[in-house]
């Protein structure tokens, strides 16, 4: 086996060391990415999705490339491992892959403007005091306009620092938001529960529950309220599963007020401002910029 | 599969197979087969696959600790235990 001293780029990932903390970006894939696309002279924007865009499959819709629709995605789809910002924008457009049109190839374009604007953008990670693991969840209700299914996501904070997070568009149609929000829950603690049985293997452990914000008070007091009501009484795995967890102290739901729900970027278009400073609280910087 | 150059004359009629006996490049389950041994391997020199995910391998050494994961044939080596990490 050869050693190839300390790492500094793998599986097309940067690393890079600093007195500041250890950043992760992909900074040449994105570069490579542009100049692929011909889009390395385009202007920037300041979000990867249009606010409340109306994208949906349309009966009469102009046809684009497939190929070239899907190959782009997927180029996307691997940047998210460092880019927690576009992930939602790049979830939303891998929704359309089998009937790319014009519009849905302009919202690609779109994230690749926005790419543009800070192609280094990447992860940092610091030494800090927190000795935590945290998450946050949130659910957009009934977006989809053909399927009315919710979209929801999470983020993982290990001491302070971004784990994981994801965007997904849920199996089901839930009938209200407390209930979609509920079921972006159980995602949201199975995730934490991973990270927390890692980190048991390198022996780390953390006694205090682990704390999942939320920002829908409903699906806090469904969680907690140990009577199969008549509106829940279809959400019966989830419930238990949520229920369990709270009683052996393994998690528990702090309310936390919308404006510093950092999920929402994950879940639903938000303006340029909202938008620039949830990324920041993300630790994302771009070490690349002139300062 | 085809067989290689030189074994060819040795087989004189035609609908013979050969039973393999180890894995070979270019096997479906040749990855896989690798994986095993390095696992094997790993396990024999004190690390401990862990259960939430398996590509990641963990040692402990007086109160040290050394991790490995592995992505198909790359790899990153990481812990508190310089020692270790310079020996493996």
């Amino acid at each position: 086996m050869k050693d190839l001293g300390q790492l500094k780029y793998f599986l097309g990932i940067e690393v890079a060391r600093s007195k500041q903390g250890i950043s992760l970006s992909q900074h040449k894939y994105v570069l490579d990415l542009l100049s692929e696309t011909g889009m390395l002279a385009c202007k920037p924007v300041e979000t990867p999705i249009q606010m409340n865009h109306q994208l949906g499959i349309l009966p009469d819709q102009i046809p684009t490339d497939m190929g070239r629709y899907q190959r782009l995605v997927g180029k996307l789809i691997y940047l998210t491992h460092t880019r927690s910002d576009i992930t939602y924008a790049v979830s939303v457009v891998s929704q359309f892959i089998h009937a790319p049109s014009e519009e849905h190839m302009n919202a690609v374009y779109r994230i690749l403007r926005y790419l543009k604007g800070a192609p280094g953008k990447g992860l940092l990670y610091v030494k800090n005091d927190v000795s935590n693991i945290e998450g946050y969840t949130d659910a957009d209700w009934a977006v989809d306009q053909t399927t009315r299914r919710s979209t929801s996501g999470y983020l993982t904070f290990v001491e302070g620092n971004l784990i994981t997070w994801r965007s997904r568009k849920q199996k089901v149609v839930a009938r209200s938001s407390a209930e979609a929000e509920f079921r972006g829950m159980a995602q949201g603690i199975c995730e934490l529960l991973w990270i927390k049985s890692v980190l048991k293997d390198l022996e780390i452990k953390y006694t205090n529950p682990i704390k999942l914000y939320c920002d829908n008070k409903a699906a806090i007091q469904i969680a907690h309220n140990p009577v199969q009501h008549d509106r829940t009484k279809h959400v019966e795995v989830d419930r238990h599963f949520i229920k369990k967890k709270l009683d052996q102290r393994i998690i528990c739901f702090p309310f936390v007020r919308s404006a510093s729900q950092l999920a929402d970027v994950l879940t639903k278009t938000v303006s340029n401002k909202d938008f620039d400073s949830i990324i920041d609280k993300f630790g994302m910087i771009d070490i690349y910029a002139l300062t | 599969m085809e067989l290689p150059p030189g074994i060819k004359q040795s087989f004189e009629h035609e609908g013979r197979v050969c039973k393999l006996k180890r894995a070979l490049y270019g096997l479906k389950q040749s990855p896989r087969a690798w994986f095993g041994r390095f696992t094997l391997a790993m396990k024999t020199t004190g690390y401990q696959q862990s259960n939430a995910d398996h590509t990641l391998f963990v040692k402990h050494k007086g109160g040290k600790v050394t991790a490995l994961i592995v992505y198909v044939d790359d790899m990153i080596l990481t812990g508190d235990d310089p020692e270790e990490i310079r020996t493996l």
